[in-house]
């Protein structure tokens, strides 16, 4: 809870879910966020992409797992613990494997800027633009871009 | 009185008596709650349904429902503008008409018509009630009536009409309608007269139909249900199923019984309850194969074509949400087939055919499908025309096309913006439609398929699964993960042992398996979705053979486990570009397992071995395929010389044993009774052996030095024992004088040739090389595993023991036949079965050769047999050249006989007048081939 500021049910501010994949942080809007699972036994995908973790089953449902790291081409790799960051994108279930899960947080829009074209090719197709708070650049990404674009 | 069966006429009670059954309350609620409505729509449902029960009705030529409804109708039009405020009266009155409507709609379902009663009376009523509270309303608030009134002229002209229609009615009820208190009285009146109508007029008819009366008529037994409730309900099951696998699962590891039981008894009532919801949304398919009538009626006198509809299997069922997917699919195949498919009648006169062109639709059950065959007998698709416009469209270039079979092409029709019909027809052939069909077919996860036959006509086979959510499936692993094959896929399932790994034959890095003489490819799972392997190697081998539309083909895997009904759960999009798989699907232990597409898969691994194959020598890869294609299996035996020897063995019918003592002679001749008839014995020591006749004790002597030897060659189970067999017979001298035979059928007789010791049946590939400056008796050599055998010509040895005593003569054949051929045992083969037939055989050992012959007029053929490649001349050139040569053979019929049948030599083999091009696999085909040819 370290950016939380007064005034938060103002529509100046926008609520985001924070993760953070080696040492960038990152965040989605909240209300694509459908849940954040520990991780769960998964199925392969031969064949698919690399950055495709595989098929966890959610109550029933089928989910896709996608490998931030590997689809941004990140170094690094998977902490024991990660976290499945679960959104739902054209009918279909994906989680996004992500190392730790921040909070919840409220941003001001004011904050927002466009993508500053510093970024790495392999990141900028993905994201939204960024957040400069405080202490840190939070990368927003957006959820249809990370599904729906074709690398 | 119309056709109870009618399933018009069924919807129509159906609908009616469901809208009348809840009507009355909502008319009373609406009555109820004027003043303060808890639903403002509800006299517009009220009104629809009204209106709708008029409709139909008046459709029907229900006039007297019509009647009825019609004035409820304007009255009710009144309410729903506002213009008029329900009295209790008036309200009793169309309650009473709701109460009329319902029993005419019942008469209806009992006996087809609308009974004997007159409704007018009521009608008459209802009318003149509105014209009095009209008229009653004007005196109120004059403006808005007058307005009002006007306005009815205008918009209800039908209700002026219906009022003279009603003069007589109104004019009697006016009469006692002189004040306006008496409404009530009269309209009680009025009912108690209707009443006595029924009774007095319907008391016969009733008494007689309430002792038939049926049942069901009694209460309705059928309920409407919301297809999307169904789907909901179809949904939860799905997940019960799933539940249900995992609970099986775990219950097998538990040993408490009663758990077990329960389990069990969870199984049987999930499995009952999902074939119950499957038929609640199951419906006959003849609900959308009746439409096609008309359509089928309707184009075939646009085009001035004659086509005979037949339609079967129209109880088929399948479920609701696919009939509706299918039918415009269908509708399209069937104007498609009678667009382009059957021609006009006078084409069809000329080609031959009846001019009434067959249009069929089938629908059958197989393995779990509905499978929907439309065939027309027009046409068909020719294959050249498809390639042709495929290249030129850019579809596919000019090589992809050469390498192109027939059934892929003819899957080109399928392609986007593709069509061949010569001009576009308001009907079809604006190039978009057989895609859309193959697009939604599949959607649903149905197949579409196309078969044709050029000239002859075109058949569209679609595989429709009976639902969409539950299917069952084969489970298998391969690298520690499970997969599931739908069982619509699945053709059979082979287990190779350790010592039969041998039978995969492997070509270019390409596997192929041998079932049953049809060559598949062989994939492993492993490899081709680049899994881990399993480290320990296996001592047998798991081949799933399976079906799809590209072909047939194994897929080795490292366990097959189990056979399961799986939820087909939809995979993401970002996992749908390659198609390998179908779905996914939770398995008992939780983990979600992947649903293999068999087309996809296919298609996958056959790209990827694809592009190996091109950048090999197209030259080198053929011979190679020939190798496969002309293995040949042949007897390995031992004559006094202990040399090996060989006969091919398509030439063998049997081994035998035979007890020197049965031997008999006749002559110089050795013969024995073999099924009935005396059988020549030919010692093929005395024929071919270079020792001359066989010196007992050296040959037990050298056989025993040969046992030693012999352990390098590989030898088959079943010789093993003879072997053994032998080895006691020979150790124990003549005692059991048991002589090993090989019998022949030669020119429709049997002839056995003594050998001394049958070795083994081996595969060769190598190529029988002629020799023929050595004996006549000598076919060749081969080699076989690395031996050189001498191939014994037992064809050559009767012929020089003028023992074949039916020898074909001339004046006696049915037939004569050029056969030209290059191997020198195709000549035997096909000389041998053609003249076991009666027909008289010339052979010619290469193209020239019969061209010389065909060239003689002397000579007189009524078909010529040619093989393809043959050295000199080869059997492309030598039918160009008979055909375009102007002597009596120009017409002759001409069979090619080859050992591959590639597309592209079919297509060239039918471009240059060979008749028929047939595979070497089966003589008997041969000799039917000739047959009709001859008849023909």
């Amino acid at each position: 809870m370290e950016v939380v500021e007064e005034n938060n049910l103002n529509l100046d501010y926008v609520q985001l879910c924070g993760f953070k994949i080696g040492d960038g942080f990152y965040a989605v809007p909240v209300l694509e966020v459908q849940e954040v699972v520990r991780p769960q036994k998964i199925t392969q995908v031969p064949m698919a992409p690399d950055y495709i973790e595989g098929l966890i089953n959610l109550r029933g449902q089928v989910v896709t797992s996608i490998n931030l790291r590997t689809l941004f081409k990140l170094k690094g790799d998977d902490p024991e613990e990660f976290m499945n960051v679960i959104v739902r994108s054209r009918g279909s279930l994906y989680a996004l494997v992500v190392d730790e899960i921040l909070d919840v947080m409220d941003v001001p829009n004011k904050a927002f800027e466009e993508t500053p074209d510093t970024l790495d090719n392999n990141l900028r197709k993905y994201i939204e633009g960024v957040y400069k708070l405080k202490d840190k650049l939070l990368i927003s990404l957006s959820i249809e871009k990370l599904i729906n674009v074709e690398e | 009185m119309i056709d109870l069966e009618n399933p018009i006429l069924k919807e129509f009670i159906l609908e009616s008596l469901e809208n009348l059954s809840s009507i009355s309350e909502e008319m009373t609620q609406y009555e109820r709650e004027f003043d303060n409505p808890s639903d403002p729509d509800l006299i517009h449902s009220i009104y629809r349904k009204v209106h709708t029960l008029k409709g139909s009705a008046s459709f029907l030529a229900f006039t007297k429902l019509e009647g009825l409804t019609h004035s409820v109708e304007t009255i009710l039009d009144h309410f729903r503008e506002g213009t008029l405020r329900p009295s209790g009266e008036m309200v009793d009155l169309i309650l009473e008409s709701f109460d009329c409507c319902f029993e005419v709609v019942k008469k209806i379902e009992e006996s087809g018509s609308e009974g004997i009663q007159n409704y007018s009376v009521l009608s008459g009523k209802l009318i003149s009630l509105l014209e009095h509270h009209l008229l009653n309303e004007k005196s109120g608030a004059t403006e808005t009536v007058v307005d009002f009134a006007g306005e009815i002229l205008e918009r209800e002209e039908m209700v002026t009409e219906n009022f003279k229609e009603h003069t007589k009615n109104e004019e009697e009820t006016k009469k006692s309608e002189s004040s306006l208190e008496p409404v009530s009285e009269i309209e009680a009146l009025t009912k108690i007269e209707i009443r006595n109508v029924i009774e007095v007029e319907g008391l016969k008819e009733e008494q007689q139909q309430v002792q038939k009366l049926n049942p069901k008529l009694v209460t309705d037994p059928t309920v409407r249900v919301n297809v999307s409730l169904l789907d909901k309900i179809l949904n939860v099951v799905g997940e019960l199923v799933l539940n249900r696998n995992q609970f099986m699962q775990l219950s097998k590891t538990s040993e408490e019984p009663e758990l077990n039981r329960l389990s069990h008894q969870l199984n049987v009532i999930t499995s009952e309850l999902q074939t119950d919801i499957m038929t609640t949304r199951m419906q006959p398919v003849g609900a959308v194969f009746n439409k096609f009538d008309r359509i089928v009626r309707d184009l075939s006198r646009k085009q001035d074509k004659k086509v005979y509809l037949d339609i079967q299997g129209q109880e088929t069922e399948l479920d609701k949400t696919l009939l509706e997917v299918i039918r415009d699919p269908l509708t399209h195949l069937i104007r498609n087939a009678i667009d382009h498919g059957i021609e006009n009648p006078n084409i069809r006169k000329r080609k031959g055919k009846k001019e009434d062109g067959l249009l069929s639709i089938k629908a059958y059950h197989s393995g779990g499908q509905v499978i929907i065959e439309i065939a027309d007998d027009g046409n068909g698709i020719n294959v050249e025309r498809i390639l042709e416009k495929a290249i030129g469209k850019g579809i596919m270039s000019f090589e992809e096309a050469e390498k192109c079979t027939a059934s892929k092409a003819m899957n080109l029709i399928f392609h986007p913006g593709f069509s061949t019909a010569e001009k576009v027809t308001n009907i079809s052939g604006r190039g978009v439609g057989l895609d859309v069909v193959k697009s939604n077919i599949e959607k649903i996860g149905g197949k579409c398929d196309v078969s044709s036959n050029d000239g002859r006509g075109t058949t569209f086979k679609l595989n429709i699964p009976l639902t969409l959510a539950i299917v069952p499936g084969l489970i298998v692993t391969g690298g520690g993960e499970t997969f599931v094959i739908p069982q619509k896929n699945l053709v059979e399932l082979v287990l190779l042992d350790e010592h039969e790994f041998e039978q995969i034959e492997t070509l270019y890095g390409s596997n192929f398996y041998r079932l049953r003489g049809q060559l598949i490819p062989v994939f492993n799972i492993n490899d081709s979705l680049k899994l881990e392997k399993d480290q320990e190697p296996k001592n047998h081998l798991n081949i799933v053979v399976l079906h799809s539309e590209s072909g047939t083909y194994g897929l080795i895997v490292d366990d097959i486990l189990d056979t399961q009904e799986i939820v087909v759960k939809p995979l993401s999009r970002k996992l749908k570009s390659g198609d390998i798989y179908a779905g996914g699907t939770i398995m008992g232990d939780g983990k979600v397992a992947l649903i293999l597409d068999a087309l996809g898969f296919f298609n996958m691994v056959d790209k990827g071995k694809g592009h190996e194959v091109n950048k090999e020598n197209h030259k080198h890869k053929d011979s190679d395929f020939k190798k496969v294609f002309d293995t040949e299996e042949i007897l390995l035996f031992e004559l006094d010389d202990n040399r090996p020897y060989g006969i091919p063995l398509c030439l063998i019918s049997r081994l035998e044993e035979f007890h020197k003592d049965n031997i008999e002679l006749s002559g110089r001749q050795s013969l024995i009774k073999y099924r009935g008839l005396a059988m020549p014995l030919i010692s093929l020591n005395s024929q071919i052996s270079y020792n001359g006749k066989a010196d007992l004790k050296n040959k037990i002597k050298k056989y025993k030095k040969k046992v030693v030897d012999k352990t390098k060659v590989t030898t088959h189970r079943e010789i093993d024992s003879k072997r053994e067999k032998f080895k006691k017979e020979l150790s124990g001298g003549e005692q059991t004088g048991l002589l090993p035979c090989v019998v022949s059928s030669i020119g429709g007789h049997n002839f056995g040739f003594m050998v001394d010791r049958i070795v083994d049946i081996a595969r060769t590939d190598s190529k029988i090389e002629q020799d023929n400056q050595g004996s006549s008796d000598i076919m060749g050599t081969a080699y076989v595993n690395d031996h050189l055998v001498t191939i014994v010509d037992i064809h050559k040895i009767i012929e020089k023991l003028n023992l074949s005593r039916k020898k074909v003569q001339a004046e006696s054949a049915i037939g004569r036949i050029l056969v030209v051929e290059d191997s020198t045992l195709y000549q035997r083969i096909l000389q041998e079965a053609l003249e076991s037939q009666g027909y008289l055989v010339t052979i010619a050992e290469n193209g020239r050769i019969g061209l010389s012959f065909l060239e003689d007029s002397k000579n007189n053929f009524d078909v010529v047999i040619t093989d393809i490649e043959m050295p000199e001349m080869n059997g492309f050139e030598l039918v160009e050249r008979v055909r375009s040569c102007n002597n009596k053979f120009k017409n002759i019929p001409i069979i090619a006989v080859t050992t591959r049948v590639s597309e592209l030599d079919l297509q060239k083999s039918s471009e240059i007048g060979i008749n028929v091009h047939l595979q070497k696999l089966s003589k008997e085909l041969v000799i039917e081939t000739v047959g009709e040819l001859l008849e023909a």
